[in-house]
């Protein structure tokens, strides 16, 4: 038998000629270095001062009970396995030893030199699979506190019993806070029984885990400190042995946080796009409507048709071609803002000259409207002039719509710091207040009592909002207790 | 077309006045007379006022929607009878169905020829 190093026995017996007996067999065999001591005395010095790897001990010793040895150093850390030597071969005195820790049991006769050597092999290999077991132990226990996978231990019924490191980093919290979590019950609950469970109530899942010793994926909902958090652990029933009672379960957690979110923003991004896809398909159809209208009308009745009806309806085709450009204009815009590249092309410009084309464009267009401009110019301003133009379309559109017929609709602009100011006042039902930010929101309609919403993208304030913000500028909404609506946007002066 | 002594009286309900006005020279053109409303509440009472014999309607409008401005007419014995063809832009098979399952007697979608709307008011008015 070989061992990774010559192993240290000491021999406590006061027969001389069996101590050397004893010490020339674990010298051959074992090629052990032996230490031999006669006294109760002597063996317990020697075992304060060297490490061995065995004892072989007789039991009559002159000054003690050899057995006495073995309830002195009962406990003690990397106590050695002993093997006892007795001359008077009695079951009452095995049975004493082994209670008392005794590794093995040789009696000194003719057959001590084939069978102790058989009783060290036992007791060494016993001492090697503890110390093996004692190292996966420690091992694991390694594992488990630095992994960097989050793992929880749970009694029978969920209740969490300890968490590792990562666990507790992951939820921001200790050991005492997390114990009150239950894998089954919320606050840390599976997504399907979160909304059927009431505060308080607990959920028993052994059922579940009962049919065998199979995992079971289980999608955990979580709240940390720094907010929710979504994870996802799988569960695995621990058993107290092969087909015995279940003791608890092991869950290994996973933060899905980052993942729910970015499948949620795709999960929106689908959405708004259908959205927008229908959105646009319905409002195609107003200036197809009247192209049809129209153009089959002019084609069918010409000659019973007068000039200027044929001139009205000509006008008509052509703003209603205005309007399919400036969804097209929209949906361009869109794209271009989702891509994160409007496009600015910024020259020095006249910030009154805008606004009044920008009324003559809507007056031309046919509105029933009063506009009133108000621009207080000292400066040229640097901005994209198409941008500003477009922004501001958007903002008298969008009064145009809220306002009541015949209303007055007023332009201001002026310096105010160094920005240049522009604002859309118009004397419609006002913007309720939870709504004023919500309203450059990509398709957020402000809707009425009854919760129709206008036709229209619902994509101008967001598009409005991109471009101001993309000049560095700001954009807002307010409204008086008496309804009525003024944006205003703020560009700087300098684009520097 | 219509009886040239007693013309066919048509009541566009659409929020988009540049529909209306079209759909005021289709008609006009063909002999009709045209009554207008931007507004579905405004269209629930101008049918209740002038009677027409027969009411185009938009769904979506901003203050009632056609649906709601339909269930209006029919629960009024002034208007209950008269035939009522919703012309719209929502155009699934969905929003057909719900129009008619409501009790309209028709259901066109825009854009239209001009031909299929003046077919579809020949139908419900019985003469097609």
């Amino acid at each position: 038998m070989a061992y990774d190093r010559n192993m240290r026995v000491l021999i406590v017996d006061d027969d001389r000629g069996n101590a050397q007996a004893v010490q020339l067999l674990l010298e051959k065999q074992f090629e052990a270095r032996v230490d031999s001591v006669g006294t109760y005395s002597a063996a317990k010095d020697a075992l304060g001062t060297t490490e061995y790897d065995l004892v072989v001990l007789d039991q009559g010793l002159p000054d003690s009970d050899g057995l006495n040895l073995l309830e002195e150093v009962k406990g003690v850390v990397n106590m050695p396995p002993v093997i006892i030597l007795t001359g008077q071969g009695s079951e009452e005195v095995a049975s004493r030893a082994f209670r008392m820790g005794a590794a093995g049991y040789v009696i000194k006769d003719k057959r001590m030199s084939s069978l102790l050597p058989e009783e060290v092999d036992r007791a060494l290999n016993a001492r090697k699979a503890e110390a093996a077991l004692r190292d996966n132990e420690r091992r694991f226990r390694n594992l488990y506190d630095s992994s960097p996978i989050a793992i929880t231990v749970h009694d029978r019924h969920g209740q969490l019993v300890h968490a590792n490191r990562a666990m507790l980093g992951m939820f921001g919290t200790t050991l005492k806070d997390i114990k009150r979590y239950n894998i089954f019950a919320d606050p840390v609950l599976p997504s399907d029984q979160k909304e059927s469970l009431k505060e308080g109530e607990t959920v028993e899942y052994e059922e579940t885990f009962d049919a065998g010793d199979r995992s079971e994926e289980l999608g955990i909902f979580g709240l940390s400190r720094s907010g929710e958090i979504s994870i996802e652990a799988t569960a695995t029933p621990i058993y107290d042995k092969a087909g015995g009672p279940l003791t608890g379960y092991m869950c290994m957690v996973q933060d899905v946080t980052e993942r729910k979110t970015a499948e949620e923003e795709l999960r929106r991004n689908a959405d708004d796009f259908k959205e927008l896809v229908d959105t646009a398909a319905h409002e195609l159809r107003h200036p197809a409507t009247v192209f049809k209208g129209y153009s089959l009308t002019l084609l069918d009745q010409w000659e019973e048709l007068d000039e200027e009806t044929i001139r009205e309806s000509l006008e008509s085709i052509d703003s209603a071609a205005n309007r399919l450009t400036r969804l097209v204009i929209q949906l361009l815009d869109t794209s271009r803002i989702e891509r994160g590249d409007l496009g600015l092309s910024i020259s020095s410009t006249d910030p009154s000259t805008i606004a009044t084309r920008v009324v003559e464009e809507m007056r031309v267009r046919g509105s029933d409207n009063e506009f009133l401009v108000d621009i207080v110019q000292s400066t040229d301003i640097d901005v994209d002039p198409e941008k500003i133009r477009e922004t501001l379309v958007i903002l008298i559109d969008n009064a145009m719509k809220y306002a009541p017929p015949q209303s007055v609709i007023e332009i201001g602009g002026g310096l105010e710091g160094g920005e240049f100011v522009y604002s859309v006042t118009d004397s419609g039902p006002g913007i309720p207040e939870e709504y004023r930010e919500k309203v450059f929101e990509r398709f957020f309609q402000v809707e009425d009592s009854l919760h129709h919403s206008l036709p229209g993208l619902g994509l101008g304030l967001y598009i409005a909002r991109s471009i101001v913000e993309a000049h560095d500028g700001w954009i807002r909404v307010e409204s008086g207790e008496s309804g009525g609506s003024k944006f205003s946007f703020g560009v700087p002066v300098s684009s520097s | 077309m219509a009886d040239s002594s007693e013309p066919i009286r048509v009541l566009v309900v659409d929020d988009d006045p540049q529909i209306v006005k079209v759909m005021r020279l289709m008609l006009k053109i063909r002999g009709y007379e045209v009554l207008e409303a931007l507004r579905g509440a405004e269209g629930v009472q101008v049918a209740q006022e002038k009677k027409p014999d027969v009411i185009l309607l938009d769904i979506m409008m901003p203050d009632i929607d056609g649906y709601d401005v339909f269930r209006q007419l029919r629960l009024d014995p002034a208007t209950m009878d008269i035939p009522v063809i919703f012309v719209s832009a929502k155009a699934s098979q969905e929003h057909v169905d719900t129009g008619l399952s409501l009790g309209a007697e028709g259901y066109i979608t825009k854009p239209f020829q001009p031909e299929d709307l003046l077919e579809e008011i020949s139908r419900v008015l019985g003469k097609g």
